[in-house]
């Protein structure tokens, strides 16, 4: 069985997929007697949800990639 | 099966629906064909301006970047050696050089696991309550700041960390990409996405917390 602090290493590894199927029973079942380690779980993962949308670049500005274009173009001679 | 996928493991082989295949792409580059090379920045441009913005933030500072990355692909391209697919190489020369000019801006800092992780007691245990502020994301204007708590703490992350944390969770690369891009062992990527992602729990929760005793 797991102790909290050894939840605590192989969370990512949970949510990867990467743990066997026993593995991934003991932590689940620990996750039922253990409010705390649920709560950090609920968390870690609701942090990653954030992240991917926080640190997605919206959109790319036209003139950036112009520019980037342009300057290739002359040093390289692009049509 | 990704475009990536398929040109880390199948280079090479055939050519593709929209043209000719990398490896083709490659030869003529080679040879001088400038023409291959614009085909080359059609496939490649967005993917790594996206890529250099996500690790910079600053459209200016990554324009300059993203240029430099062609310049190199194209006056090194005799370097390239075909061991590795042309996306891994240059998304690993995309990688490099924006983190060379995040590191002229900023230094890093390392991940402390006994500052990110709850107290414990003898036995293992969590030692205290653990707030659950899953819930409280929902609030529209609690969200937009931990977004931003979330870009500052990205922010503050050491280069190797928020490199795997960027190309894995921001790009969604792989684990095996991300690991051929940056040249490291698939556990390397592994424990380094474990502590990225801890050390921003972490900074969440302590917005949180701060929130709570408001």
């Amino acid at each position: 069985m797991y102790t909290c602090r050894e939840i605590m290493q192989v969370l990512t590894a949970y949510l990867e997929g990467d743990l066997s199927r026993r593995e991934r029973k003991d932590l689940e079942r620990h996750m039922v007697d253990c409010p705390p380690c649920h709560a950090f779980l609920r968390t870690f993962e609701k942090t990653g949800e954030m992240a991917r949308t926080a640190l997605q670049p919206e959109q790319i500005p036209d003139e950036l990639q112009e520019r980037v274009r342009h300057f290739l173009k002359d040093r390289l001679g692009l049509q | 099966m990704s475009e990536f996928l398929r040109n880390l493991f199948g280079r090479g082989k055939g050519r593709s629906a929209q043209g000719p295949n990398e490896k083709e792409l490659v030869d003529r580059i080679r040879s001088g064909d400038v023409e291959a090379f614009e085909l080359l920045l059609d496939r490649h441009q967005e993917r790594i301006t996206r890529l250099v913005l996500s690790i910079l933030k600053n459209p200016m500072d990554a324009e300059e970047v993203v240029q430099d990355v062609f310049l190199t692909v194209f006056e090194k391209i005799d370097r390239f050696r075909e061991e590795a697919s042309f996306s891994t190489w240059i998304h690993r020369i995309a990688v490099n050089a924006a983190l060379m000019r995040r590191r002229k801006l900023k230094p890093g800092v390392d991940i402390s696991l006994d500052d990110v992780l709850p107290a414990f007691d003898d036995q293992g245990q969590i030692a205290a309550q653990v707030h659950d502020w899953s819930q409280q994301i929902g609030d529209p204007v609690l969200q937009e700041e931990a977004i931003g708590v979330i870009q500052t703490a990205v922010d503050k992350l050491d280069e190797k960390y928020q490199s795997v944390f960027v190309l894995r969770d921001v790009q969604g690369f792989s684990t095996a990409e991300t690991a051929a891009i940056l040249d490291l062992g698939v556990p390397a990527v592994k424990s380094r996405l474990h502590r990225a992602r801890l050390f921003l729990r972490g900074e969440l929760a302590a917005y949180f917390d701060r929130e709570d005793k408001q």
